[in-house]
């Protein structure tokens, strides 16, 4: 391993250094939770730097077949990264109100966003599958983290259960490609899955392998875990599902559906699997949006909104050529930054037995003015409004699924993805509803309390609802959310350059 | 000559006046009302005069343009004013009569709820039929033409407490509108067709253009007749005008007399080109006064509402002038336009003065023996009613209407039943007016007329404070038009008097500088004499029966309520049923539709969104937290998957 | 750089109101809502006060070009011409109208009220003044997030609903609409291969070589749905009586003075340039979209009791009017629409502070229980009797210079259409006259005393009508401005 290639893959060696750190720290240091927590920024904060600082330079570049650090896999190690560091900033005052907090929380982040990190840079099946085991592992241990309730548990359990079906069928299909093609480099497979040379044995270990992505991605009908574990999660795990581990598999599969190739040899193959992403995505758009529709439980309701936005993101996917991709790309980042701000507010307004419920949003804007601009500004986004990033996002997908970039770009944009776009348009409109319930909740007068109710916490002296936490550092950054938010809805550009010059790469 | 805009300018000054100075206390308003009226009287007498000494006798057209308005295609109609001998005629009807009108209302209307709103809207009145009258082009004289429908539904609905007369208001606004609605698309086929809508350059296009007869001829005429048909309340756009009662007598005369109605006939006149183009509409025209004619008599002889009598003569009189119009007697229409909004303004007034008198008795059999109680009314009310039958010495009606009848016999042919429809007219009128006149002045006084100006049955709440000038108390503001009306009536006629009594055609001659001579009968004196004998006669027959008739009808009150009246005359009286018929043809469907404003299409979007809560509920049912259903699903979907992949 | 101003200038006001509204912490009333009133005020009357002067300057057109985002090659392009410019005036103009319509009755949040009430000008005006397509759909979609707070906090009983219809039904044209520009983004770019979204440069697509005639016409589609839900044509109008009635005043008033305008706009200066054949071929369905629309909204009002909610059906009705005249193809046609939406923004726009005055002052928009204003309020009565004109299209007016023209342009194109049109004129009639006497004749329902209009909104009212007015009886002053601009955005118009 040359010193070079060291360089290139700083970011992941970092974070493996920083989650040994973490386990001596939580092992050894006096105050674990706190140190656990430096680790864990400060690793996560180095790891970032290194990406561009260290690996840019010496893109792209393979390291054996097992990684390959190039301008894809650094916009996700980026998204990865800042969503999980972040989620640490969050978690901190979030867990501290708790039944106080744990090192290892810190310890399982890092090794959760390591694995995200290496899923993102795979280019071969071993690399997949290991970020993989590394990320669902954590992610177990993470949803079933607070002991003390009993829906953490359940809902870890069946996502155990489910998930490892899922990467059981992952696997499955990563053999039969082997037995294939005798490699594990995915660029083979794609190749090979391209020319139909592979065979009809091929074509079903893609296809075994699209359930695994489709389940990791919570696409319909591989969704159904979603809302239980959303619910069942504590807040910032929640957002953590949404956006670290989403964004991990959305990458990989932009590696495979982005190359041309899959187009141009139009294997009926390659045209079969178009329809059947597409009719993916439109299941996910549809079925996501009906859950969250009259969804009273607000993470059970994000849950569906994530559904129906990876949807969204497929299309941009079936559409691939480099133009899909970096339009991929920049929804993938607003998607993750809004579902941030939106899990950040839930996780800031919460009280301290329990998550926060819609009653906690009622009259938000007067009681914490902060919290609700950044939820408006975040539901505002996903909702795809102007002045947040969702808008040029939605953009994005649209020109990419009406063809942008043109069939010379490699698109594969056509009657599918027309008909998806349209299906999109009507989507959103729909989940406007939801999303606009929330809001007008927040900017409502503050409900009448009964007045005996008033006298029982009066006299349970608010032991029982101790008053959300409030942390300068946890303020700042979702101040920062809202603000970045805004700041790409209003000059997109240097964003969007950046990510098309990078998927170039 | 180019300050003619000032005829129309002073009464709508007097408009902004009124309509800003609220604070106008007692009388001041009705004399600033009247002083503008009577000043644009004094500059349009002036007009005329100017017009008349200049060059051979209305011949000329002046025209002045005050500005731009808009495009319509090539055609740019502007606000501008011409004159010619139809417009100088019509000026002077208007003004001086609505002078008069004004003048009789200070006293009238005096202690009105809303004195000086009754007078803004009167000159308003006046204004826009003065611009209808003197407009260049076919589009500014649309804006009179609603402006004055306007009017007269503020004047309508003057007393708007009560909701009744509201909707008798709103009738009125709304039939009409239906005429000029067709008005409206004639000019915009005038415009698109012709590419003027300038008056006299439209017709001159027109004439060159369209052969006689041809559609787009018959058709323009016809859109334009709709409009005259509404206005003037003619049949079958005439409903309207019966419920017009419903407003204060002087604007009843002014409606009937000098503005509204009668912009009808004018609009017909002045655009005789069009209709000579299309002698089908000429027929239509001319069948449809008849029709007019006969109906409303009818009716007329039925009523026993005071003013719904005058209401339904004035119907069959515009009849006559349609008649007229119908055969091409152009200046014969004119002048019983004329003469016409004389008598018809003194009936008015006169009737006005006597249910004030009676605390706002409208019913005739309330009345009688009026003609000792108060003479100065009733000699006023008998020259307009000899006006309104052509009798002698009253010339008003005598010349005009013979002249029509006389008309009618020289077209002959199939038009000879026109002339015998107008002859049944004649005895329809004799038989209403002098059964109205029995009524209400011969006999002992019954009713309201026995305790002069208590309340009889339709005295409404504006019965109090009339008092005051109840019986025979008159001032000289409400006699001195009255006189002058008369007086009016007694030599009006002379403008254009037979022949064969030494009469000279100078009205016509006037008149025909403007409007197609008719071609001049070649009748000789005696025939003449015949022919204006025939309807004399006829008259006078009339007056027995309607004494007849009159004490009949007397005698069927007296008895008790149940056979008072019959089936037929309740239909006759009810207008021969039109009411009732539209109400079930139109109105009714279309209120049906409104319902309650319930938007089907709203109905359905509503429907959408239960269909979308509907399905969510579907999906949420399947999350009920059984991982093994969670699992099942995952299968099935991956087995459809693999199932896809190898379709 | 002065067009910058337009949207500028309400979105610092917007700043400024929510600042004031911090500093005073939650701010009720009081000075910092004042301040933010005037604010409001003071910024809307400045764009008037531009548009006037740009007027009067007459240099048109004026363009701003200004770099934005760069990678899909769309930039931040305003231009101004003689479409615009009267559509500019009307915003500034109503825009002052709506914060003295609300100025007695909004009393809570009111500098965040005004916070949206200021971005919605300012979306609204650069509506009407993107000459770059990503921007324009940027700000067309940038008005409805204020309206929807503006119904949703401030309006009445059933707000709630109806702003969540109006953003859903707006927001489903409007993505149709993306798609739209996507679609011809995408066109253009692979076949000239320049990635752009400038107006001018995506006029001169070569559609024919590019896209079938089905893809055109489903890209106009696109457009088309985008705009005539704002309009709204029949069918997709159901939004429009909840959100109006629900709104309050000053929402109303922006809602169908402003934003059902930008509709109407939209086709004329995009739908029908971009796509002038699949326009033409879909021009006869419009004309009788917009028919339906006149004869559905009239006898919709005739119907209603709920005076705001007869307002609004009759706006269905007049926009009808609008549909009409654009898809009539006819330069009269295309004149008579601009002027009504214009005199309809005037009108209504007075009306519905005409009824928001009268429900603030009587507490009910039941004209079963109003009457006898006329006589209680003399003012109101005799500006409700103007107002009432003008909504039954009577001559002088500016609302009959625009069915006018439209009527002729219908006319011209197809006599048929001209003729139910002209039905819509009776029925105008009918429920204006009915409107009216209900609420303003008659006896007094419950013997009540309340203020007759302040001299503020009587002068307010009355500005409006002489406007309307001088629309009515000297078009010409708007034509020569319009005709400026319109003959360049004929579509394969019949000469």
């Amino acid at each position: 391993m040359k010193p070079d290639d060291a360089f290139a893959a700083a970011p992941l060696i970092i974070l493996a250094l920083a989650c040994i750190a973490s386990l001596a720290a939580v092992s050894f240091a006096k105050r674990k939770a706190r140190a656990a927590f430096a680790v864990c920024a400060i690793g996560m904060a180095l790891a970032l730097a290194a990406a561009f600082a260290l690996s840019l330079p010496m893109m792209p570049r393979r390291i054996g077949d097992l990684l390959s650090m190039d301008g894809l896999s650094l916009v996700g190690t980026t998204i990865i990264l800042a969503s999980a560091l972040a989620i640490a900033i969050v978690s901190r005052p979030y867990l501290a109100r708790r039944e106080g907090e744990r090192g290892e929380y810190y310890a399982l982040l890092l090794f959760a966003s390591l694995g995200a990190s290496v899923l993102a840079a795979s280019s071969s099946m071993a690399t997949l599958f290991l970020g993989l085991e590394l990320l669902s592992v954590s992610l177990y241990a993470l949803v079933a983290y607070r002991r003390e309730r009993a829906e953490g548990g359940r809902a870890a359990f069946t996502y155990l259960i489910l998930a490892s079906v899922a990467s059981a069928f992952l696997f499955f299909g990563m053999a039969l490609a082997y037995y294939q093609t005798g490699s594990l480099e995915l660029q083979r497979i794609i190749g090979a899955a391209a020319d139909g040379s592979g065979g009809p044995l091929m074509i079903a270990a893609l296809a075994m392998m699209g359930v695994g992505f489709a389940f990791k991605l919570a696409v319909a009908p591989f969704h159904m875990w979603a809302l239980e574990v959303y619910e069942g999660a504590s807040a910032p795990v929640a957002a953590l599902i949404a956006t670290v581990s989403k964004a991990a598999m959305a990458i990989p599969l932009i590696r495979f559906l982005a190359p041309p190739i899959l187009a141009t040899s139009g294997g009926d193959g390659a045209s079969s699997f178009v329809w059947i992403i597409a009719i993916l995505s439109g299941a996910s758009m549809i079925a996501g949006n009906l859950l969250a529709l009259r969804e009273e439980r607000v993470k059970r309701m994000l849950a569906g909104s994530s559904i129906a936005q990876l949807g969204y993101i497929l299309v941009a996917l079936i559409a691939g050529g480099s133009y899909g991709a970096s339009s991929a790309l920049f929804y993938l980042a607003a998607y993750s930054l809004s579902t941030l701000g939106a899990f950040a507010c839930v996780a800031a307004i919460s009280p301290a037995d329990g998550d926060a419920s819609r009653s906690d949003f009622r009259a938000l804007a007067t009681k914490r003015p902060l919290a609700a601009a950044v939820m408006t500004v975040s539901l505002l986004s996903l909702a795809g409004m102007p002045l947040t990033a969702g808008f040029m996002g939605k953009f994005m997908l649209f020109s990419a699924g009406l063809g942008s970039g043109g069939s010379s770009a490699g698109g594969r944009a056509g009657t599918a993805t027309g008909i998806l776009a349209i299906l999109l348009a009507f989507n959103s409109a729909l989940s406007l509803f939801y999303y606009l319930r929330l809001l007008s909740l927040m900017y409502r007068g503050p409900a009448a309390e009964a007045p005996e109710a008033k006298k029982g916490r009066e006299a349970a002296g608010e032991s029982a609802r101790i008053g959300p936490s409030r942390s300068l550092l946890a303020g700042s950054i979702l101040a920062l959310i809202g603000l970045s938010i805004l700041v790409i809805g209003i000059v997109p550009g240097p964003l969007l350059g950046l990510i098309s010059s990078l998927a170039g790469r | 000559m180019e300050l003619i805009w000032l005829v129309p300018a002073l009464p709508l000054a007097g408009f902004v006046l009124l309509a800003f100075g609220r604070s106008m206390r007692g009388r001041t308003a009705g004399i600033v009302g009247s002083l503008t009226v009577g000043l644009s009287a004094v500059s349009a007498c002036i007009v005329a005069w100017l017009f008349a000494s200049t060059g051979p006798p209305g011949t000329a057209v002046y025209a002045t343009s005050l500005w731009p308005w808009l495009e319509l295609g090539s055609a740019s109609p502007a606000i501008a004013f011409s004159v010619d001998a139809l417009s100088v005629t019509m000026i002077l009807v208007v003004t001086i009569v609505g002078f008069l009108i004004h003048l009789f209302s200070i006293e009238h209307m005096a202690g009105e709820e809303g004195y000086h709103r009754f007078f803004a809207y009167m000159n308003l009145f006046v204004a826009f039929m003065l611009i209808l009258v003197l407009a260049d082009n076919f589009l500014l004289l649309y804006l009179g033409w609603e402006g004055v429908g306007l009017c007269s539904f503020l004047l309508i609905g003057f007393w708007y407490r009560d909701r009744a007369n509201g909707d008798a208001a709103r009738k009125a606004f709304i039939v009409t509108r239906i005429g000029d609605v067709a008005l409206l698309l004639g000019i915009l086929m005038l415009a698109a067709d012709l590419g003027s809508l300038g008056i006299g350059e439209a017709s001159r296009r027109a004439a060159a253009a369209w052969a006689p007869g041809s559609g787009m001829a018959v058709l323009a005429a016809a859109l334009i007749l709709g409009g005259a048909l509404g206005k003037s309340a003619q049949l079958p756009l005439h409903t309207w005008l019966p419920d017009a009662m419903a407003g204060p007598s002087p604007v009843s005369a002014l409606i009937h007399a000098a503005t509204m109605v009668t912009a009808g006939v004018y609009l017909v006149a002045r655009s005789n080109v069009f209709f000579s183009l299309a002698p089908q509409v000429m027929t239509a025209v001319a069948i449809l006064g008849a029709a007019t004619l006969l109906v409303a008599g009818a009716s007329a002889i039925a009523q026993r509402d005071f003013k719904r009598i005058l209401a339904y003569s004035t119907m069959s009189q515009i009849g006559y002038m349609f008649l007229a119009l119908g055969v091409a007697a152009w200046t014969g229409a004119v002048f019983h336009l004329a003469t016409h909004a004389l008598f018809k303004s003194l009936l008015f007034l006169a009737a006005g003065a006597i249910i004030n008198a009676l605390g706002h008795e409208r019913d005739v059999f309330a009345m009688g023996g009026l003609a000792k109680k108060m003479p100065l009314l009733f000699w006023t009310f008998l020259a307009g009613a000899f006006g309104l039958t052509a009798l002698p010495p009253v010339t008003a009606g005598l010349a005009s209407k013979d002249a029509i009848i006389a008309r009618l016999w020289y077209v002959g042919g199939d038009a000879r039943i026109l002339w015998w429809a107008a002859m049944a007219g004649v005895l329809l009128t004799s038989l209403y007016t002098f059964r109205m006149l029995f009524l209400v002045f011969a006999g002992e006084s019954r009713g309201a007329a026995e305790n002069g100006g208590s309340v009889g049955l339709h005295a409404g709440p504006h019965g109090a404070g009339h008092d005051g000038h109840g019986g025979s108390g008159i001032g000289a503001a409400t006699a001195i038009p009255l006189i002058v009306l008369s007086l009016l009536c007694l030599v009006g006629g002379l403008l254009d008097f037979p022949r064969f009594l030494g009469g000279s055609p100078f009205f016509g001659s006037f008149l025909g500088g403007a409007l197609p001579r008719s071609a001049d009968e070649g009748g000789s004196g005696l025939q003449e004499a015949l022919l204006s004998l025939g309807p004399l006669l006829l008259t006078l027959a009339g007056i027995p029966i309607a004494w007849l008739m009159a004490r009949r009808a007397l005698e069927r009150e007296a008895e008790p309520v149940g056979k008072r009246s019959s089936r037929l005359a309740a239909f006759v009286r009810g207008g021969f049923g039109f009411d009732r018929l539209y109400a079930f043809l139109f109105v009714g469907p279309i209120l049906r539709l409104a319902g309650r404003g319930v938007d089907a299409v709203n109905l359905a979007s509503e429907g959408l969104r239960g269909f979308a809560m509907r399905a969510s509920r579907l999906i949420r049912s399947s999350q009920d937290g059984r991982p093994r259903r969670y699992l099942a699903v995952l299968a099935v979907g991956a087995a459809i998957l693999l199932a896809a992949v190898f379709l | 750089m002065i067009l910058a101003l337009f949207v500028a200038i309400p979105l610092v006001c917007a700043i400024a109101a929510w600042a004031v509204g911090r500093s005073a912490g939650p701010g009720h009333g009081g000075r910092s809502g004042l301040a933010s009133r005037i604010a409001t005020l003071v910024g809307s009357l400045a764009c008037l006060v531009l548009a006037a002067s740009l007027w009067l300057g007459g240099a048109l057109p004026v363009r701003l070009d200004q770099a934005w985002i760069a990678p899909i090659g769309a930039s931040f392009s305003l231009s101004l011409d003689g479409l615009s410019l009267p559509f500019l005036a009307l915003s500034g103009l109503l825009g002052a109208v709506a914060v003295i319509a609300s100025w007695k009755g909004i009393e809570e949040r009111v500098p965040f009220f005004h916070f949206n009430l200021s971005l919605t000008l300012a979306g609204i005006n650069g509506v009407f003044l993107a000459s770059d397509l990503f921007l324009f759909a940027f700000m067309w979609e940038l008005m409805l997030v204020p309206m929807f707070f503006v119904i949703d906090i401030w309006g009445h009983e059933g707000r709630h609903r109806a702003a969540v219809k109006f953003f859903i039904f707006t927001q489903a044209g409007g993505l149709l609409m993306i798609a739209a520009i996507a679609g011809l983004y995408a066109a253009h770019g692979s076949s000239t291969g320049e990635w752009s979204f400038a107006y001018d440069k995506l006029l001169r697509t070569p559609l024919s070589a590019t896209l079938s005639p089905t893809l055109q016409m489903l890209l106009m589609l696109g457009f088309f749905a985008g705009f005539a839900v704002k309009l709204p044509a029949f069918g997709l109008h159901a939004w429009l009586p909840d959100a109006h009635t629900e709104a309050p005043t000053a929402g109303s008033v922006l809602l169908a003075g402003l934003l059902l305008k930008t509709g109407g706009y939209g086709m004329l200066r995009f739908a029908i340039p971009l796509f002038p054949d699949a326009s033409r071929a879909f021009a006869p369905i419009a004309m009788w979209l917009g028919v339906a629309g006149i004869l559905w909204g009239g006898v919709m009002a005739l119907g209603q009791s709920d005076m705001k909610r007869l307002v609004a059906n009759s706006s269905v009705s007049h926009l009808g009017f609008v549909l009409v005249g654009i898809y009539s193809f006819d330069p009269a046609g295309r004149n008579g629409a601009v002027i009504q939406m214009l005199s309809h923004g005037l009108s209504t726009g007075a009306l519905f502070m005409l009824v928001g005055a009268l429900q603030d002052r009587i507490g009910t928009r039941d004209l079963g229980r109003m009457g006898g204003i006329a006589r209680a309020a003399p003012r109101l009565g005799a500006l409700g009797l103007v107002l009432t004109l003008a909504l039954l299209g009577l001559p002088g007016m500016g609302n009959f210079v625009g069915e006018l023209l439209v009527l002729f342009g219908a006319f011209r194109s197809s006599a048929a259409v001209a003729v139910l049109a002209g039905l819509g004129l009776v029925i105008a009639m009918a429920y204006a006259l009915r409107m009216f006497q209900l609420a303003f004749h008659g006896e007094a329902k419950e013997t009540r005393d309340f203020a007759d209009l302040s001299a503020m909104e009587t002068t307010t009212l009355g500005i409006l009508v002489a406007v309307l007015l001088w629309v009515g009886l000297y078009p010409r002053g708007v034509l020569a401005l319009i005709s400026l601009a319109l003959p360049g955005l004929i579509g394969g118009m019949t000469p």
